[in-house]
């Protein structure tokens, strides 16, 4: 975690206004914070341009306190015209090259197809922009390095909208592990169904007739839906992989980009502490949801399931669990409503919006971000190798 | 176990275990010291100052935010296990002196309280509902004179305990003491905390501390378990268990009897098992039965159970009730014989009833009272006297006969055929298919809206319309709404393109994660307006939910309605 202090001092620094400063000097943390979570945090606003007219319309960007939209952009117009009707926004690019280049802009995010985020998050940084990319953060590991060399060359911040990070049962799992409730965390079962998704005859895998980046696309190069509930958790590295795959039998994992085969895969972990994970990403079963099972020696926590799985924590000492704790109050009013993934979405916004008004490194930083995205990668080649054991390289600091 | 009245002002000494206040403060930064214990700073959204939980009493304090008549606050967000945490107030000598507000504490005090720094209770609030890593505010003022405590919601807005004017101790209180902030046995998170000039909550009457049950105002009412109950409302027509209990009853004996029908509402809170309306039984909950909301939690059954033995009767099929959502639960008894109906929080629609099951006539004809249960969670009920349930009866007949609902409007059928649907008042009106159900898919109704009605297609909507979606057309143009999300306009085109009187197609497309809704001809041949795909809840993607209708501000005619289940 970033010192508190010396963010705070940072934050002081970068705030446009005397009497805000004046505040902050007399009324300490406490009261500060709280205004935070009231109105905006100080005068200075993040603006940022928005690039992709689909997932890309699902955040809270112009109801953030601390943000404001500058400029939208999509390479398809009717996309482009949704994004500027959700933020309210006038100023349109016709591509993410055109928008890095207004220097009005101080963070982009950037929500186009999979295969090119790494180049796109590339280009935003090296316009010395701060970056938020949908998911994954990369589909090789040559591009993890390529995205981790140019965060760092261009000394900006770069957060992966990681929608498992901010679904309550992994806020609540968070908070657990911090406080040390599991005992050791041995076990974790992570999973991520999304049927029918890459196959041809899924809507998202075309549009208006042309192949999307979806076709046949491999479900463990889409891991973080899985992964990110233990890393997001305990933050522990997954640094060894076993996996497997079943052979889809539509057209789509048979003529694909990816040369993938597969269209369920299912991973086992080991981590750097010694525990286990089973991880799956199956587009070809008929399951829905993205869910995790912690496993502590003292404590286990288990996320509602299609099946009828209540959420439930069950402790060694104490009654079950079954009401997951309301998390609403970490956000500003108006950004408090679901609007997808476990409500996970104005929390992702907000994150980002203050941690470059903080001057931190974002919750899903580039290092966790690769920590999430990097097991996937090298388990797909697992089971294109037949399940043998591979190792997983870091992408943290050294 | 039966309990004994809570928030009263009590004088009892009870001394905190564990207490004592370490001489040697630590710069935490940011103006705090810790006095006792483990503390660090964790950024999580916002920055927190975070007590790591071992053992033991801990406490840190802050010097910036000092003086003595005001309004002390903190938020906290309680861990689990932990058994006591709160704010010290104006606090000297560490936390050796001043005021401590908490929650949490030793057997009996388990609730909100305000003690001295020694230990003495000064007011206590034992049923003050609270649960690990919920946020709360605790609040202090300190007047002329007195002094006053409070506990709110995270919101920082919703009341749930507030104690009197309570004389200032003897020996008074530092006019100069700073805020500090504490952990008995456990971690807790703190943030927000200041000296205002204005607190939270004004005191108010009723609060709900003076509502918890049992109380000595309402004599009828007994409870047991492990549960928390209160009055919900100040009218006290309605009662909530609030905790996360594993079991809780409450009965109230003026409503007793045999051989007759027992009403009531009930609403289930989300991550609830279950939760009932027991009928003919006693304090022990042996005699009679339960008609209960269980299995498959937030979408499960309506059931039977006999309740000494406990024997299962009868149960209908899953996803019947839902979380947050009104229901009627009406069970009828007659020697040897027991039935029950749920039906939508309106009595416009039976959900699911059971035949008559045969059941001892020993059970059956022993008189007994009528009681509530919950099974982990909270659940609301009301509507249990004599009267009858809210909505009961009101309009149990739908205007439009078998298969559907009526909750709101004048509704009819437009032709003989019933092949079109016509609402013909000028209020808010709703009706709800019951025959056609489903999550996923294509959604669809043909609509004629008039000039100056908005009118238009319910989808994947809930029995009591506050799950699903609402696509209008009107004077503002083709609108989603989402019931979940009252007073949100989820998208809308007011540039759609229509003509009053003719008849149109709207379509509603859910698919995994999305909504995607659509203004075509009335052939559905020719796309007018379309959104985008719109990210939406994920709960959708496997809710079932009804397909209606919906009229605003005048009538319309609606026909040719389906589902086309997806993915």
């Amino acid at each position: 975690m970033t010192s508190a202090k010396l963010s705070r001092r940072q934050f002081i620094a970068s705030v446009s206004g005397a009497a805000v400063v004046s505040s902050l000097a007399t009324k300490a943390w406490a009261a500060e914070v709280r205004e935070g979570i009231e109105q905006p945090v100080q005068d200075k606003k993040v603006r940022i341009g928005v690039v992709g007219g689909g997932f890309g319309a699902s955040f809270h960007w112009h109801e953030d306190p601390s943000c404001e939209v500058a400029a939208v952009s999509d390479l398809i117009p009717e996309r482009r015209d949704n994004l500027a009707n959700r933020y309210q926004c006038g100023k349109t690019y016709p591509s993410l090259e055109e928008l890095i280049k207004d220097d009005t802009i101080d963070a982009v995010s950037v929500f186009s197809g999979a295969p090119d985020h790494v180049r796109h998050c590339v280009a935003v940084m090296n316009h010395g922009k701060h970056c938020i990319s949908a998911v994954p953060a990369a589909i090789s590991l040559e591009e993890c390095e390529e995205l981790l060399e140019a965060k760092e060359r261009n000394g900006v911040y770069y957060m992966m909208a990681e929608t498992s990070y901010y679904r309550w049962d992994t806020i609540t799992a968070r908070r657990l592990y911090e406080d040390g409730k599991f005992g050791e965390l041995m076990y974790s079962e992570v999973e991520y169904y999304h049927p029918a998704i890459g196959a041809g005859y899924d809507g998202l895998s075309y549009y208006q007739g042309k192949r999307t980046w979806r076709y046949g696309y491999p479900p463990m190069l889409y891991p973080t839906h899985s992964t990110g509930f233990l890393v997001g958790v305990s933050h522990e590295r997954l640094t060894e992989v076993s996996c497997l795959g079943t052979v889809g039998t539509n057209q789509a994992f048979k003529d694909n980009a990816y040369n993938n085969p597969f269209d369920n895969q299912c991973a086992l972990f080991k981590t750097d502490k010694g525990h286990m994970c089973r991880c799956n990403v199956m587009w070809n079963v008929w399951n829905h949801g993205e869910r995790a099972q912690w496993f502590g020696t003292d404590l286990s926590l288990f996320s509602e399931g299609w099946s009828g799985q209540p959420f439930v924590i069950k402790a060694k000492e104490g009654p079950d669990i079954t009401t997951v704790p309301d998390y609403w109050h970490m956000l500003p009013e108006a950004m408090r409503y679901d609007s997808g993934h476990g409500a996970s979405h104005p929390f992702l916004t907000h994150e980002f919006i203050m941690a470059i008004l903080e001057d931190r490194e974002p919750a899903v930083s580039v290092y966790e971000a690769l920590a999430i995205t990097a097991p996937g990668i090298v388990a797909h080649e697992s089971s294109l190798r037949g399940g043998e054991q591979l190792k997983i390289p870091s992408f943290d600091k050294v | 176990m039966l309990r004994t009245t809570g928030g009263t002002l009590l004088m009892l000494v009870i001394l905190t275990g564990g207490s004592a206040v370490a001489a040697a403060p630590s710069d935490l930064g940011q103006g705090w010291s810790a006095v006792a214990g483990e503390w660090l700073w964790r950024t999580d959204l916002r920055l927190l100052l975070v007590h790591k939980g071992e053992p033991g009493f801990a406490a840190a304090t802050c010097a910036e935010i000092h003086g003595g008549a005001g309004a002390w606050r903190c938020a906290v967000e309680p861990s689990r296990g932990t058994l006591a945490c709160g704010i010290a107030f104006p606090a000297t000598d560490g936390l050796a002196g001043g005021l401590r507000c908490q929650l949490g504490g030793e057997a009996a005090c388990t609730g909100f309280s305000l003690r001295t720094a020694e230990g003495l209770i000064l007011w206590n609030d034992e049923w003050a509902p609270w649960a690990a890593y919920n946020a709360y505010w605790l609040e202090g003022v300190v007047g002329r004179g007195g002094l006053r405590v409070q506990l709110l919601a995270a919101d920082g807005k919703t009341l749930l305990s507030q104690s009197p004017w309570i004389a200032t101790p003897a020996g008074g209180l530092s006019a100069d003491g700073v805020l500090g902030v504490f952990c008995q046995d456990g971690a807790g998170r703190f943030w927000g905390a200041e000296l205002s000039d204005t607190p939270l909550s004004p005191v108010v009457d009723n609060p709900p501390n003076l509502r918890r049950l049992p109380s000595p105002e309402a004599p009828e009412w007994t409870v047991s378990g492990q549960g928390s109950w209160m009055f919900a409302t100040v009218e006290r027509e309605r009662i909530r268990q609030q905790v996360n209990a594993e079991r809780a009853w409450a009965f109230n004996k003026a409503v007793s009897g045999a051989d007759r029908v027992w009403r009531c509402n009930v609403r289930v809170s989300p991550g609830a098992g279950g939760a009932g309306m027991t009928i003919q039984t006693d304090e022990q909950h042996k005699d009679g039965f339960i008609c209960w909301l269980g299995g498959t939690f937030g979408a499960g059954c309506l059931m039977i159970y006999r309740n000494d033995p406990e024997q299962a009767l009868w149960a209908s099929e899953q996803d019947k009730w839902h979380y947050d959502t009104d229901y009627i639960l009406e069970a009828e008894t007659r020697t040897g014989g027991i039935r029950t109906r749920l039906l939508s929080g309106d009595g416009a629609m039976v959900i699911s009833e059971s035949p008559w099951v045969d059941a001892p006539a020993e059970v059956t004809d022993k008189p007994g009272f009528i009681g509530f249960h919950t099974w982990k969670g909270p659940a609301d009920f009301w509507g249990w006297g004599e009267g009858g349930a809210a909505g009961a009866g009101a309009q149990v007949a739908s205007m439009l006969g078998e298969g559907w609902a009526t909750p709101s409007g004048s509704w009819e059928w437009a032709n003989a055929e019933k092949t079109a649907v016509g609402q013909t008042g000028a209020a808010a009106a709703a009706a709800l298919c019951s025959a056609i159900r489903g999550a996923k898919g294509t959604w669809r109704c043909t609509v004629a809206v008039p000039d100056g009605t908005t009118a238009g297609l319910l989808f994947q909507a809930g029995a009591g319309l506050n799950e699903g979606f609402r696509l209008v057309l009107g004077p503002g143009g083709l609108a989603l709404y989402d019931l979940a999300l009252p007073g949100k306009t989820r998208w809308q085109d007011v540039a759609a393109k229509w003509t009053p009187g003719t008849p149109y197609v709207l379509e509603g497309q859910v698919v995994t994660d999305r909504v995607t809704v659509r203004l075509l001809s009335a052939d559905g041949k020719t796309i007018i307006a379309e959104s985008p795909a719109l990210y939406v809840s994920d709960k959708n993607n496997t809710r079932e939910g009804l397909l209606g209708f919906a009229s605003e501000a005048g009538p319309a005619e609606f026909s040719s309605w389906s589902f086309v289940p997806g993915e």
